[in-house]
Protein backbone atom coordinates (compact mmCIF):
# COMPACT_ATOMS: atom_id res chain seq x y z
CA UNK A 1 0.00 0.00 0.00
CA UNK A 2 2.50 2.59 1.28
CA UNK A 3 4.83 1.59 -2.00
CA UNK A 4 1.52 2.88 -4.48
CA UNK A 5 1.06 6.01 -2.00
CA UNK A 6 4.68 6.93 -2.79
CA UNK A 7 4.02 6.18 -6.42
CA UNK A 8 1.15 8.52 -6.74
CA UNK A 9 3.67 11.03 -4.23
CA UNK A 10 5.86 11.31 -7.09
CA UNK A 11 3.44 11.62 -9.51
CA UNK A 12 2.22 14.65 -8.79
CA UNK A 13 4.78 16.04 -7.90
CA UNK A 14 6.43 15.18 -11.01
CA UNK A 15 3.31 16.26 -12.75
CA UNK A 16 3.39 19.50 -10.86
CA UNK A 17 7.08 19.97 -11.73
CA UNK A 18 6.21 19.97 -15.57
CA UNK A 19 2.98 21.77 -15.39
CA UNK A 20 5.01 25.06 -13.98
CA UNK A 21 7.47 24.59 -16.23
CA UNK A 22 4.83 24.39 -19.25
CA UNK A 23 3.43 27.35 -17.64
CA UNK A 24 6.68 29.39 -17.75
CA UNK A 25 7.50 28.04 -21.58
CA UNK A 26 3.74 29.12 -22.63
CA UNK A 27 4.69 32.53 -21.13
CA UNK A 28 7.63 33.73 -23.24
CA UNK A 29 9.10 30.41 -24.77
CA UNK A 30 6.66 29.40 -26.61
CA UNK A 31 5.86 32.84 -28.19
CA UNK A 32 6.43 32.94 -31.59
CA UNK A 33 6.29 36.50 -33.00
CA UNK A 34 3.59 37.04 -36.03
CA UNK A 35 2.18 39.67 -37.88
CA UNK A 36 -1.94 39.40 -37.87
CA UNK A 37 -2.76 40.30 -41.32
CA UNK A 38 -6.67 39.77 -42.55
CA UNK A 39 -7.46 37.21 -39.99
CA UNK A 40 -4.30 35.15 -40.58
CA UNK A 41 -1.14 34.54 -38.38
CA UNK A 42 1.81 35.36 -40.53
CA UNK A 43 5.30 35.16 -40.55
CA UNK A 44 8.38 35.89 -42.70
CA UNK A 45 11.75 34.72 -43.10
CA UNK A 46 13.63 37.26 -41.92
CA UNK A 47 13.01 38.08 -37.74
CA UNK A 48 14.32 40.50 -35.64
CA UNK A 49 14.92 39.52 -31.87
CA UNK A 50 13.84 40.42 -28.85
CA UNK A 51 16.01 41.41 -25.64
CA UNK A 52 14.31 40.92 -21.98
CA UNK A 53 16.29 43.98 -20.87
CA UNK A 54 16.47 42.74 -17.06
CA UNK A 55 18.50 40.13 -18.01
CA UNK A 56 19.79 40.84 -21.59
CA UNK A 57 18.90 37.48 -22.76
CA UNK A 58 16.68 36.88 -25.88
CA UNK A 59 13.16 36.46 -25.62
CA UNK A 60 11.48 35.97 -29.18
CA UNK A 61 12.00 37.04 -32.77
CA UNK A 62 9.77 38.87 -34.79
CA UNK A 63 9.22 39.64 -38.40
CA UNK A 64 10.67 43.05 -39.32
CA UNK A 65 7.60 43.96 -41.61
CA UNK A 66 9.25 47.06 -42.80
CA UNK A 67 11.54 44.98 -45.14
CA UNK A 68 8.75 44.34 -46.95
CA UNK A 69 6.03 46.25 -48.80
CA UNK A 70 3.60 47.28 -46.47
CA UNK A 71 1.02 46.94 -48.78
CA UNK A 72 1.24 43.81 -49.69
CA UNK A 73 1.29 42.65 -45.71
CA UNK A 74 -2.63 44.65 -45.16
CA UNK B 1 -5.71 46.13 -48.06
CA UNK B 2 -7.82 44.47 -46.05
CA UNK B 3 -8.13 47.26 -43.48
CA UNK B 4 -9.77 49.56 -45.67
CA UNK B 5 -11.67 46.48 -47.50
CA UNK B 6 -13.13 45.22 -43.77
CA UNK B 7 -13.78 49.09 -43.32
CA UNK B 8 -16.86 49.20 -45.56
CA UNK B 9 -18.66 46.36 -43.69
CA UNK B 10 -17.11 47.31 -40.36
CA UNK B 11 -18.93 50.57 -40.36
CA UNK B 12 -21.85 49.31 -41.20
CA UNK B 13 -22.20 46.94 -38.40
CA UNK B 14 -24.23 48.55 -35.65
CA UNK B 15 -22.15 50.45 -32.97
CA UNK B 16 -24.03 48.59 -30.32
CA UNK B 17 -23.11 45.31 -31.98
CA UNK B 18 -19.30 46.83 -31.98
CA UNK B 19 -19.06 47.41 -28.79
CA UNK B 20 -20.19 44.25 -27.60
CA UNK B 21 -17.04 42.76 -28.34
CA UNK B 22 -15.37 44.87 -26.15
CA UNK B 23 -17.48 42.96 -23.22
CA UNK B 24 -16.05 39.73 -24.69
CA UNK B 25 -12.46 41.51 -24.61
CA UNK B 26 -12.68 42.81 -21.08
CA UNK B 27 -13.43 38.93 -19.80
CA UNK B 28 -10.91 37.39 -21.50
CA UNK B 29 -8.76 39.97 -20.02
CA UNK B 30 -9.49 39.33 -16.44
CA UNK B 31 -8.96 35.42 -16.80
CA UNK B 32 -5.57 36.03 -18.60
CA UNK B 33 -4.45 38.84 -16.00
CA UNK B 34 -1.56 37.36 -14.45
CA UNK B 35 -0.18 36.16 -17.59
CA UNK B 36 -0.83 39.42 -19.03
CA UNK B 37 1.25 41.07 -16.16
CA UNK B 38 4.11 38.34 -16.75
CA UNK B 39 4.78 39.53 -20.50
CA UNK B 40 4.74 43.43 -19.81
CA UNK B 41 7.16 42.60 -16.89
CA UNK B 42 9.04 40.69 -18.89
CA UNK B 43 9.35 42.10 -21.96
CA UNK B 44 9.86 45.48 -20.49
CA UNK B 45 11.43 44.98 -16.94
CA UNK B 46 8.31 46.93 -15.45
CA UNK B 47 7.72 45.87 -11.51
CA UNK B 48 5.41 43.25 -11.72
CA UNK B 49 2.46 45.52 -9.24
CA UNK B 50 2.43 47.94 -12.04
CA UNK B 51 1.91 45.56 -14.99
CA UNK B 52 -1.18 44.15 -12.86
CA UNK B 53 -2.11 48.13 -13.25
CA UNK B 54 -1.50 48.26 -16.51
CA UNK B 55 -3.86 45.19 -17.45
CA UNK B 56 -6.62 47.36 -14.89
CA UNK B 57 -6.09 50.08 -17.26
CA UNK B 58 -6.66 48.39 -20.38
CA UNK B 59 -9.67 46.29 -18.80
CA UNK B 60 -10.57 49.60 -17.92
CA UNK B 61 -10.45 50.72 -21.19
CA UNK B 62 -12.39 47.54 -22.64
CA UNK B 63 -14.79 48.21 -20.37
CA UNK B 64 -15.34 51.77 -20.63
CA UNK B 65 -15.46 50.98 -24.47
CA UNK B 66 -18.45 48.42 -24.02
CA UNK B 67 -20.99 50.59 -22.35
CA UNK B 68 -20.02 53.67 -24.67
CA UNK B 69 -22.12 51.99 -27.04
CA UNK B 70 -25.10 52.46 -25.79
CA UNK B 71 -24.46 55.97 -24.92
CA UNK B 72 -24.95 58.85 -27.83
CA UNK B 73 -22.28 59.71 -30.66
CA UNK B 74 -23.70 63.09 -31.29
CA UNK B 75 -25.78 65.24 -29.93
CA UNK B 76 -29.17 67.21 -31.07
CA UNK B 77 -29.24 71.29 -31.67
CA UNK B 78 -31.95 73.80 -32.57
CA UNK B 79 -32.00 75.26 -35.94
CA UNK B 80 -32.71 78.67 -36.48
CA UNK B 81 -35.30 77.61 -38.85
CA UNK B 82 -38.48 76.50 -37.10
CA UNK B 83 -39.33 73.56 -39.52
CA UNK B 84 -35.79 71.97 -38.96
CA UNK B 85 -33.58 69.30 -36.88
CA UNK B 86 -30.51 70.03 -36.75
CA UNK B 87 -27.84 67.25 -34.95
CA UNK B 88 -23.75 66.90 -34.73
CA UNK B 89 -22.86 63.22 -35.73
CA UNK B 90 -19.59 61.20 -35.22
CA UNK B 91 -18.78 59.51 -38.26
CA UNK B 92 -15.72 56.76 -37.80
CA UNK B 93 -12.55 58.27 -39.71
CA UNK B 94 -11.26 55.02 -41.64
CA UNK B 95 -8.23 53.09 -41.18
CA UNK B 96 -6.31 54.59 -37.93
CA UNK B 97 -2.68 53.00 -37.72
CA UNK B 98 -1.50 52.96 -34.19
CA UNK B 99 2.35 53.54 -33.61
CA UNK B 100 2.78 52.41 -29.46
CA UNK B 101 5.40 53.05 -26.85
CA UNK B 102 7.53 50.15 -25.19
CA UNK B 103 6.80 51.89 -21.56
CA UNK B 104 2.73 50.64 -21.76
CA UNK B 105 2.78 48.39 -24.89
CA UNK B 106 -0.27 46.50 -23.57
CA UNK B 107 -3.21 49.12 -22.10
CA UNK B 108 -2.08 52.68 -24.97
CA UNK B 109 -1.70 50.40 -28.27
CA UNK B 110 -4.75 47.64 -28.34
CA UNK B 111 -6.98 49.35 -26.02
CA UNK B 112 -6.58 52.90 -24.89
CA UNK B 113 -6.27 53.90 -29.09
CA UNK B 114 -8.10 50.75 -30.77
CA UNK B 115 -10.78 49.99 -27.99
CA UNK B 116 -12.51 53.57 -29.38
CA UNK B 117 -11.59 53.35 -32.86
CA UNK B 118 -13.02 50.22 -32.66
CA UNK B 119 -16.02 50.76 -31.41
CA UNK B 120 -16.35 54.21 -33.29
CA UNK B 121 -16.55 51.96 -36.99
CA UNK B 122 -12.96 52.34 -37.86
CA UNK B 123 -10.29 49.72 -38.58
CA UNK B 124 -6.80 49.39 -37.23
CA UNK B 125 -3.21 48.77 -38.15
CA UNK B 126 -1.21 48.72 -35.22
CA UNK B 127 3.07 48.50 -35.06
CA UNK B 128 4.11 48.33 -31.66
CA UNK B 129 7.17 49.31 -30.26
CA UNK B 130 10.16 46.94 -31.17
CA UNK B 131 11.42 46.62 -27.68
CA UNK B 132 8.01 45.82 -26.53
CA UNK B 133 5.81 43.87 -29.05
CA UNK B 134 4.50 40.45 -26.77
CA UNK B 135 1.61 42.48 -25.28
CA UNK B 136 0.40 43.79 -28.53
CA UNK B 137 0.76 40.43 -29.89
CA UNK B 138 -1.02 39.01 -27.00
CA UNK B 139 -4.03 41.76 -27.15
CA UNK B 140 -4.71 40.70 -30.68
CA UNK B 141 -4.82 37.22 -29.78
CA UNK B 142 -7.37 38.13 -27.28
CA UNK B 143 -9.50 40.38 -29.92
CA UNK B 144 -9.37 37.50 -32.29
CA UNK B 145 -10.93 35.49 -29.67
CA UNK B 146 -13.59 37.25 -28.71
CA UNK B 147 -14.81 37.03 -32.53
CA UNK B 148 -13.96 40.60 -34.08
CA UNK B 149 -14.28 39.69 -38.13
CA UNK B 150 -11.11 39.59 -40.65
CA UNK B 151 -9.20 42.89 -41.16
CA UNK B 152 -10.79 44.85 -39.03
CA UNK B 153 -7.61 44.00 -36.59
CA UNK B 154 -3.64 44.47 -38.31
CA UNK B 155 -0.65 43.61 -36.39
CA UNK B 156 2.53 44.14 -38.18
CA UNK B 157 5.43 44.33 -36.23
CA UNK B 158 9.05 46.22 -36.86
CA UNK B 159 11.23 49.21 -36.38
CA UNK B 160 11.18 52.49 -37.17
CA UNK B 161 11.15 52.11 -41.00
CA UNK B 162 7.90 49.54 -40.53
CA UNK B 163 6.65 52.73 -38.59
CA UNK B 164 7.12 55.03 -41.36
CA UNK B 165 5.80 53.25 -44.26
CA UNK B 166 2.44 52.80 -41.99
CA UNK B 167 1.97 56.11 -41.59
CA UNK B 168 2.93 57.17 -45.46
CA UNK B 169 0.34 54.35 -46.60
CA UNK B 170 -3.21 54.62 -47.12
CA UNK B 171 -4.34 55.17 -43.47
CA UNK B 172 -6.96 58.01 -42.32
CA UNK B 173 -6.01 59.18 -39.06
CA UNK B 174 -2.23 58.00 -36.74
CA UNK B 175 -2.75 57.58 -33.33
CA UNK B 176 0.99 57.71 -32.18
CA UNK B 177 2.83 57.74 -28.65
CA UNK B 178 6.35 58.27 -28.71
CA UNK B 179 9.35 61.03 -28.49
CA UNK B 180 8.57 64.53 -29.54
CA UNK B 181 10.77 64.08 -32.44
CA UNK B 182 9.15 61.12 -34.08
CA UNK B 183 5.44 63.14 -33.58
CA UNK B 184 6.48 65.89 -35.05
CA UNK B 185 7.90 63.56 -38.07
CA UNK B 186 4.33 62.56 -38.24
CA UNK B 187 2.39 65.48 -38.05
CA UNK B 188 4.82 66.42 -41.10
CA UNK B 189 3.64 63.33 -43.51
CA UNK B 190 0.17 63.61 -42.19
CA UNK B 191 0.36 68.05 -43.50
CA UNK B 192 1.39 66.78 -46.31
CA UNK B 193 -2.16 64.56 -47.03
CA UNK B 194 -5.22 66.02 -47.40
CA UNK B 195 -7.20 63.71 -45.23
CA UNK B 196 -4.69 62.33 -42.99
CA UNK B 197 -5.07 63.46 -39.68
CA UNK B 198 -3.06 62.84 -36.06
CA UNK B 199 -3.09 62.65 -32.61
CA UNK B 200 0.13 63.00 -31.03
CA UNK B 201 0.97 61.78 -27.25
CA UNK B 202 4.75 62.87 -26.61
CA UNK B 203 7.08 63.44 -24.57
CA UNK B 204 7.12 65.43 -21.50
CA UNK B 205 9.62 67.40 -18.46
CA UNK B 206 7.03 66.59 -15.88
CA UNK B 207 7.03 68.18 -12.34
CA UNK B 208 5.30 68.39 -8.99
CA UNK B 209 5.61 71.56 -7.15
CA UNK B 210 5.42 71.47 -3.41
CA UNK B 211 4.18 73.68 -1.04
CA UNK B 212 5.39 74.74 2.50
CA UNK B 213 1.92 73.95 3.50
CA UNK B 214 1.10 70.46 2.30
CA UNK B 215 1.96 67.53 4.76
CA UNK B 216 5.54 66.53 3.69
CA UNK B 217 4.65 62.52 3.98
CA UNK B 218 1.91 63.45 1.16
CA UNK B 219 4.54 65.23 -0.64
CA UNK B 220 7.31 62.45 -0.31
CA UNK B 221 5.17 59.97 -1.16
CA UNK B 222 3.62 61.41 -4.46
CA UNK B 223 7.50 62.72 -5.52
CA UNK B 224 9.15 59.26 -5.23
CA UNK B 225 6.64 57.48 -7.07
CA UNK B 226 6.10 60.66 -10.09
CA UNK B 227 9.90 60.24 -10.39
CA UNK B 228 11.11 56.48 -9.73
CA UNK B 229 8.07 54.29 -11.41
CA UNK B 230 9.09 52.23 -14.36
CA UNK B 231 12.42 53.95 -13.62
CA UNK B 232 11.16 57.02 -14.28
CA UNK B 233 10.35 55.90 -18.18
CA UNK B 234 6.81 57.22 -18.16
CA UNK B 235 6.31 60.00 -20.30
CA UNK B 236 4.64 62.04 -17.21
CA UNK B 237 7.49 61.03 -14.86
CA UNK B 238 8.35 64.09 -12.83
CA UNK B 239 12.13 64.99 -13.34
CA UNK B 240 11.74 67.85 -11.38
CA UNK B 241 11.08 68.76 -7.60
CA UNK B 242 10.17 72.36 -7.62
CA UNK B 243 9.99 72.98 -3.57
CA UNK B 244 9.23 75.84 -1.73
CA UNK B 245 12.74 77.41 -0.36
CA UNK B 246 11.15 77.42 3.33
CA UNK B 247 11.04 73.61 3.11
CA UNK B 248 13.74 73.20 0.10
CA UNK B 249 16.43 71.26 1.91
CA UNK B 250 14.82 69.33 4.55
CA UNK B 251 12.70 68.41 1.17
CA UNK B 252 15.91 67.28 -0.61
CA UNK B 253 17.43 65.64 2.14
CA UNK B 254 14.55 63.53 2.84
CA UNK B 255 13.93 63.11 -0.73
CA UNK B 256 17.61 61.84 -1.24
CA UNK B 257 17.36 59.40 1.56
CA UNK B 258 14.07 57.90 0.60
CA UNK B 259 15.28 57.34 -2.90
CA UNK B 260 18.63 55.95 -1.72
CA UNK B 261 15.98 53.12 -0.21
CA UNK B 262 14.63 51.99 -3.63
CA UNK B 263 15.68 48.50 -4.84
CA UNK B 264 16.61 48.07 -8.47
CA UNK B 265 16.61 45.24 -10.23
CA UNK B 266 14.89 42.49 -12.17
CA UNK B 267 11.30 42.23 -11.81
CA UNK B 268 11.04 38.48 -11.36
CA UNK B 269 13.33 36.25 -8.77
CA UNK B 270 14.09 32.62 -8.93
CA UNK B 271 12.83 31.01 -5.78
CA UNK B 272 13.36 27.46 -5.03
CA UNK B 273 10.02 25.46 -4.35
CA UNK B 274 9.32 21.12 -3.04
CA UNK B 275 6.49 18.91 -2.86
CA UNK B 276 7.29 18.93 1.05
CA UNK B 277 7.22 15.16 0.75
CA UNK B 278 9.72 12.83 1.65
CA UNK B 279 11.98 12.57 -0.93
CA UNK B 280 10.88 16.11 -1.94
CA UNK B 281 11.48 16.95 -5.97
CA UNK B 282 12.77 20.40 -5.55
CA UNK B 283 12.65 23.08 -8.72
CA UNK B 284 12.81 26.49 -9.50
CA UNK B 285 10.03 28.83 -9.72
CA UNK B 286 10.04 32.31 -11.57
CA UNK B 287 7.71 34.71 -9.01
CA UNK B 288 7.42 38.82 -8.84
CA UNK B 289 10.10 40.47 -6.75
CA UNK B 290 8.11 42.20 -4.18
CA UNK B 291 11.11 44.19 -2.84
CA UNK B 292 11.81 45.67 -6.65
CA UNK B 293 10.82 49.02 -7.22
CA UNK B 294 12.00 49.92 -10.40
CA UNK B 295 13.76 47.63 -13.45
CA UNK B 296 16.07 47.99 -15.85
CA UNK B 297 16.38 50.66 -18.45
CA UNK B 298 14.60 49.91 -21.78
CA UNK B 299 17.76 49.72 -24.47
CA UNK B 300 21.08 50.90 -24.95
CA UNK B 301 19.88 54.27 -26.66
CA UNK B 302 17.88 55.35 -23.41
CA UNK B 303 20.60 54.29 -21.22
CA UNK B 304 22.89 56.37 -22.92
CA UNK B 305 21.05 59.53 -22.96
CA UNK B 306 20.30 59.09 -19.17
CA UNK B 307 24.33 58.67 -18.52
CA UNK B 308 25.24 61.20 -21.02
CA UNK B 309 22.21 63.80 -18.74
CA UNK B 310 24.13 62.49 -15.32
CA UNK B 311 27.48 63.24 -16.68
CA UNK B 312 26.67 66.16 -17.13
CA UNK B 313 25.15 67.56 -13.76
CA UNK B 314 27.88 65.79 -11.94
CA UNK B 315 30.44 68.21 -14.03
CA UNK B 316 28.27 71.24 -13.17
CA UNK B 317 30.08 73.04 -10.32
CA UNK B 318 26.26 75.22 -9.95
CA UNK B 319 24.77 71.55 -9.25
CA UNK B 320 24.83 69.66 -6.04
CA UNK B 321 24.57 66.20 -6.02
CA UNK B 322 23.11 64.35 -3.37
CA UNK B 323 22.65 60.93 -4.64
CA UNK B 324 25.29 59.39 -7.05
CA UNK B 325 24.05 57.01 -9.87
CA UNK B 326 25.41 53.74 -9.84
CA UNK B 327 25.17 51.66 -13.05
CA UNK B 328 24.99 47.79 -13.27
CA UNK B 329 24.01 45.43 -15.18
CA UNK B 330 22.34 41.09 -14.99
CA UNK B 331 24.47 40.59 -18.96
CA UNK B 332 25.08 41.86 -21.81
CA UNK B 333 22.04 44.01 -23.03
CA UNK B 334 20.55 44.98 -19.32
CA UNK B 335 21.29 48.39 -18.31
CA UNK B 336 20.23 49.64 -14.67
CA UNK B 337 20.83 53.07 -12.96
CA UNK B 338 20.19 54.03 -9.46
CA UNK B 339 18.88 57.08 -9.07
CA UNK B 340 20.36 60.61 -9.56
CA UNK B 341 19.17 63.41 -7.39
CA UNK B 342 20.75 66.74 -7.22
CA UNK B 343 19.56 70.40 -6.53
CA UNK B 344 19.86 73.53 -8.46
CA UNK B 345 18.65 76.55 -8.96
CA UNK B 346 16.53 76.95 -12.20
CA UNK B 347 18.73 77.46 -15.47
CA UNK B 348 18.70 77.53 -19.05
CA UNK B 349 20.46 74.03 -18.75
CA UNK B 350 20.04 70.95 -21.56
CA UNK B 351 19.28 68.53 -18.46
CA UNK B 352 16.73 70.76 -17.27
CA UNK B 353 14.67 71.72 -19.94
CA UNK B 354 14.80 68.12 -21.42
CA UNK B 355 13.32 64.81 -21.11
CA UNK B 356 15.79 62.43 -19.58
CA UNK B 357 13.66 59.63 -19.59
CA UNK B 358 15.39 58.05 -16.49
CA UNK B 359 15.64 57.61 -12.79
CA UNK B 360 17.07 61.31 -12.94
CA UNK B 361 15.74 64.12 -10.86
CA UNK B 362 16.46 68.18 -10.11
CA UNK B 363 15.05 69.72 -7.31
CA UNK B 364 14.75 73.41 -7.46
CA UNK B 365 13.79 75.90 -5.39
CA UNK B 366 11.07 78.85 -5.47
CA UNK B 367 9.98 81.73 -3.61
CA UNK B 368 6.55 82.93 -4.72
CA UNK B 369 3.64 81.01 -6.67
CA UNK B 370 4.86 83.50 -9.58
CA UNK B 371 8.23 81.77 -9.65
CA UNK B 372 6.78 78.36 -9.62
CA UNK B 373 4.67 78.86 -12.36
CA UNK B 374 7.34 80.97 -14.27
CA UNK B 375 10.02 77.91 -13.22
CA UNK B 376 7.55 74.85 -14.43
CA UNK B 377 6.30 76.40 -17.69
CA UNK B 378 9.88 77.56 -18.89
CA UNK B 379 10.11 74.61 -20.89
CA UNK B 380 8.68 73.50 -24.33
CA UNK B 381 7.02 70.79 -22.97
CA UNK B 382 3.74 70.85 -21.12
CA UNK B 383 2.33 67.03 -20.16
CA UNK B 384 1.21 66.47 -16.57
CA UNK B 385 2.15 68.57 -13.47
CA UNK B 386 1.05 67.64 -9.75
CA UNK B 387 0.37 70.23 -7.51
CA UNK B 388 1.15 70.30 -3.56
CA UNK B 389 -0.60 72.53 -1.39
CA UNK B 390 -3.54 73.13 0.77
CA UNK B 391 -4.74 75.81 -0.24
CA UNK B 392 -7.50 75.82 -2.39
CA UNK B 393 -6.59 79.57 -3.79
CA UNK B 394 -3.14 78.06 -5.12
CA UNK B 395 -4.03 75.44 -6.16
CA UNK B 396 -6.57 77.06 -8.83
CA UNK B 397 -3.94 79.48 -9.93
CA UNK B 398 -2.21 77.17 -10.98
CA UNK B 399 -4.49 74.79 -12.46
CA UNK B 400 -5.05 77.76 -14.42
CA UNK B 401 -1.66 78.78 -15.12
CA UNK B 402 0.61 75.91 -15.61
CA UNK B 403 1.13 74.61 -19.54
CA UNK B 404 -0.30 71.31 -19.19
CA UNK B 405 -2.72 68.70 -19.93
CA UNK B 406 -3.08 66.47 -16.66
CA UNK B 407 -2.96 68.94 -13.28
CA UNK B 408 -3.37 66.46 -10.09
CA UNK B 409 -4.31 68.29 -6.87
CA UNK B 410 -2.45 66.91 -4.20
CA UNK B 411 -1.30 64.16 -6.38
CA UNK B 412 2.23 63.27 -8.09
CA UNK B 413 2.35 63.03 -11.82
CA UNK B 414 1.26 60.09 -12.52
CA UNK B 415 -2.28 59.08 -12.20
CA UNK B 416 -4.00 58.34 -15.62
CA UNK B 417 -6.88 56.87 -15.90
CA UNK B 418 -8.84 55.32 -18.63
CA UNK B 419 -12.05 57.45 -18.39
CA UNK B 420 -10.31 60.60 -18.47
CA UNK B 421 -8.49 62.38 -21.23
CA UNK B 422 -4.98 61.89 -21.53
CA UNK B 423 -2.37 64.60 -24.03
CA UNK B 424 -0.80 67.56 -22.97
CA UNK B 425 0.52 70.51 -24.62
CA UNK B 426 2.82 72.61 -26.45
CA UNK B 427 5.93 69.66 -27.37
CA UNK B 428 3.89 67.10 -25.48
CA UNK B 429 0.52 66.48 -27.91
CA UNK B 430 -1.18 68.43 -30.41
CA UNK B 431 -4.45 68.90 -28.68
CA UNK B 432 -5.91 65.25 -29.57
CA UNK B 433 -6.06 63.64 -25.92
CA UNK B 434 -5.85 59.96 -25.78
CA UNK B 435 -7.88 57.32 -23.43
CA UNK B 436 -11.23 58.39 -23.05
CA UNK B 437 -11.01 61.36 -26.01
CA UNK B 438 -9.54 59.04 -28.27
CA UNK B 439 -13.19 58.82 -29.21
CA UNK B 440 -13.38 62.08 -30.70
CA UNK B 441 -9.91 62.11 -32.72
CA UNK B 442 -10.54 58.72 -34.89
CA UNK B 443 -13.84 60.44 -36.19
CA UNK B 444 -15.06 63.77 -37.17
CA UNK B 445 -18.43 65.15 -36.65
CA UNK B 446 -20.64 65.96 -39.27
CA UNK B 447 -23.89 68.17 -39.10
CA UNK B 448 -27.12 66.65 -40.05
CA UNK B 449 -29.97 68.45 -40.67
CA UNK B 450 -33.49 67.64 -41.70
CA UNK B 451 -35.89 70.17 -42.99
CA UNK B 452 -39.72 69.56 -42.13
CA UNK B 453 -41.28 71.98 -44.62
CA UNK B 454 -42.57 71.42 -47.93
CA UNK B 455 -40.57 74.78 -48.44
CA UNK B 456 -37.06 76.20 -48.07
CA UNK B 457 -36.34 78.18 -45.91
CA UNK B 458 -32.81 79.57 -45.07
CA UNK B 459 -30.99 80.45 -41.22
CA UNK B 460 -29.47 84.25 -40.96
CA UNK B 461 -32.64 85.75 -42.97
CA UNK B 462 -31.17 85.00 -45.96
CA UNK B 463 -34.05 84.68 -49.09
Amino acid sequence: MNLYLEKAKDFVSLTLKGLWKALKENDMRDFEGRNYINGEWRTTPEMYTKINPATGKTQESFPPSGTLRLARLY
Amino acid sequence: MSARKAFKKWRKVSRFVRSDYMNKVAQIIERDKEKLATVISLETGKNYNESIAEVNEALHMAQFAFGSGRYPHGEAVSSEVEDKDAYMLRKPKGVIAIVTPFNFPLAIGMFWNAAPALVEGNTIVIKPSEDAPMSTQMAVQIYAEAGIPRGVINLVHGGGDTGDLLVHDDVDHICFTGSADVGQHIRKVAAESWHKTTSCELGSKSACIIFDDVEFKLSMEAAVASAFKLSGQRCVSSGRMIVQRTIYNEFAKRFALEAAKLKTGNPFKTVVRSTGMPEAVAWDVMVPDEDMYYGPIINEQGFAKIRKMNHAVANDPEAEVLLSPIYTSEGQGSYYSTPMVYKTEWRDVEYLKDEVFGPHVAIIPFDTIEDAIRIYNDTDYGLAVGILTNDFRKARVMRDECDAGMIYWNGGSIAAESHLAFGGVKKSGNGFPSAARTFRAVTHEISWTVNHADSLTFPQGMK
